[in-house]
């Protein structure tokens, strides 16, 4: 958003460093900074969903829309540690798309339907966590512990099974 | 009714050991009237065309099957809503929660299989 | 609204200077891309503010941007490779100051000090009146379009002051900022930064204050301490009025940080009169 241009001396990795574009250039660069196993894969499931074709469901489905993938990453980066599971994303017909997590300890299911319109949802958990469905905006505190628990007890159980 | 089942609706599941069709493909589109597509198997058959062949024309996909009546009691309302592209094409309405999801996946069964896959 | 009317709206426990070393200010909304609208359309959304703004840029597109909350926040950029995307147009006045950034998913209004920099600041209550009057007449035209009311679903108010250093002395970052000292160490130039969790009456996360200082030089060759403050977040409800007030808040929270991370120094520079 920032007008005037600063000669900052240095690379840049500011938090508001504009994004340039190769002139003349119309393409979205790929640009991520992936430190986590999950990152990269949730970035490259999101990258073929968006470029969906539409009607790629049989009937009238949209791709996944920019937007919503955007906000799915970083809902995702909200929630998962370094070690968590990477996650299924599957895309809805309307732009939306889910993010799944099936593990041995439960299931989640985390709907976008739209930037802060997340319906979120879990299955009993193996500790005996009642299945839970709620609808969040922007704060996903709850649902990084849904996404801890199963994170915890698929280590506890590679590192049993080792 | 014929409810396809992109593959891109199918998640890995460890608890069954392979692959199954996500809640995802059980979800209606947005929007204040929005519904969830099908293809209406009589009214395909009424017009002489086999129902296999045409949910997997042009393009493959596989497809579940789900009696009207079994929508109805789960307090689902079916209409017949052609499209330029589907004269058969009907659509399901209704409040569509996670259980909902899951009870119409353990009412469905394959009508075009997609091999190694569970529905459940 | 006049510039005197705006003076006089200012809250009064704002801290004030009469010389801020001010060079840019931001208001912006982001919202889903309204049904109906392309990118053919965008002349005549230009046509809603030509009269003032009557020249016109074309820009590279500004990438959807969300503040979220959960266990630490999210950094780095996102982008994915997609096809054609909107382009972002600059709708500007003839003397530069003042511009109207619009692409499908955005409007923005940019004041900044141009030319010998004598350019005053309109203030903020001048600027989010005529703000709230672009977003009104760009709800209006895609409520035309066969559309619903903009549905907003982030909010940004950036303050971009340029420190310009006039003598050795002022080469230190810690002259002017209360949070930045490398001792006696000279260095040769310098980027920090930090985030802030925004929260509304209830304590809940609601946005991010982003703060950053970086050394650099301005277009005329001059040293300079850049430090912005941004708050952006999500408003209560997706409307403008909404939109607006959480605006309104960030602006507030911006002025008191600004001059709780200066120095004594650097008030008395900027003549500190609140």
């Amino acid at each position: 958003m920032r007008l005037t241009e600063i000669d900052y001396g240095s690379s840049i990795n500011s938090l508001n460093a504009n994004i340039y574009q190769f002139s003349g250039s119309r393409e979205r660069i790929l640009l991520t900074e992936p430190v986590q196993v999950w990152h990269g894969e949730a970035v490259g499931q999101l990258e073929k969903l968006v470029h969906l074709q539409p009607g790629w469901d049989g009937y009238q489905a949209e791709p996944v829309s920019f937007t919503n993938a955007t906000f799915a990453l970083r809902m995702l980066e909200s929630i998962c540690g370094d070690d968590a599971p990477i996650p299924q994303i599957v895309p809805g017909v309307s732009g939306d798309l889910q993010i799944e997590w099936h593990t041995l300890q439960g299931d989640i299911e985390l709907h976008v339907k739209a930037p802060n319109d997340v319906r979120a949802w879990h299955s009993q958990f193996t500790d005996g966590t009642k299945a839970e469905e709620i609808d969040l905006t922007f704060d996903f505190i709850e649902i990084a512990a849904w996404v801890k628990k199963v994170t915890e007890s698929a280590i506890a159980i590679t590192t049993a099974t080792a | 009714m014929i409810r396809r089942i992109s593959d891109k609706y199918l998640v890995v599941d460890p608890k069954i050991g392979g692959k199954r069709i996500s809640s995802m493909a059980f979800s209606p589109s947005s929007g204040s009237n929005g519904g969830m597509s099908v293809d209406l198997q009589k009214l395909i058959e009424g017009a002489g065309i086999d129902a296999r062949t045409f949910v997997t024309t042009p393009v493959w996909i596989g497809s579940v099957r789900l009696k009207v009546g079994d929508l109805r009691k789960e307090k689902l309302k079916v209409g017949f809503e052609p499209t330029k592209a589907n004269q058969f094409h009907g659509e399901v309405w209704g409040n569509f929660t996670m259980e909902k999801k899951e009870r119409l996946k353990e009412l469905s069964e394959w009508f075009v299989p997609i091999e190694d896959v569970s529905i459940v | 609204m006049s510039n005197t009317a705006a003076i006089s709206n200012r809250p009064d426990h704002l801290p004030d200077f009469n010389c801020p070393p001010l060079n840019e200010v931001t208001l912006g909304v982001q919202f889903a891309q309204p049904k109906g609208y392309q990118q053919i359309y965008a002349g005549e959304v230009w046509n809603l503010y030509r009269k003032d703004y009557p020249l016109v840029e074309e820009q590279a597109p500004l990438e959807p941007t969300f503040e979220t909350f959960g266990l630490s926040a999210p950094s780095g950029q996102i982008k994915f490779v997609t096809g054609a995307s909107h382009d972002r147009f600059w709708f500007l006045q003839t003397e530069g100051d003042e511009l109207i950034q619009f692409q499908n998913d955005r409007l923005l209004h940019n004041w900044r000090k141009v030319g010998d920099r004598s350019n005053p600041y309109p203030r903020f209550e001048y600027m989010i009146a005529k703000y709230r009057n672009e977003l009104e007449q760009l709800q209006t035209y895609m409520i035309g379009l066969a559309s619903d009311a903009l549905a907003i679903n982030q909010c940004e108010v950036s303050y971009i002051n340029h420190i310009i250093v006039e003598n050795d002395d002022e080469l230190k970052a810690s002259r002017w900022f209360r949070f930045i000292s490398f001792g006696d160490t000279e260095v040769d130039d310098f980027k920090a930064g930090f985030r802030e969790i925004v929260r509304d009456e209830a304590g809940k996360p609601q946005g991010r204050l982003i703060g950053e200082a970086v050394s650099g030089r301005n277009q005329s060759g001059q040293r300079v301490f850049v430090f912005t403050l941004t708050v952006r977040g999500a408003p209560k409800e997706p409307k403008i009025e909404s939109a607006l007030e959480f605006l309104s808040r960030g602006r507030e929270l911006i002025v008191k940080r600004f001059a709780e991370l200066t120095s004594d120094y650097a008030h008395t520079k900027w003549e500190r009169c609140k």
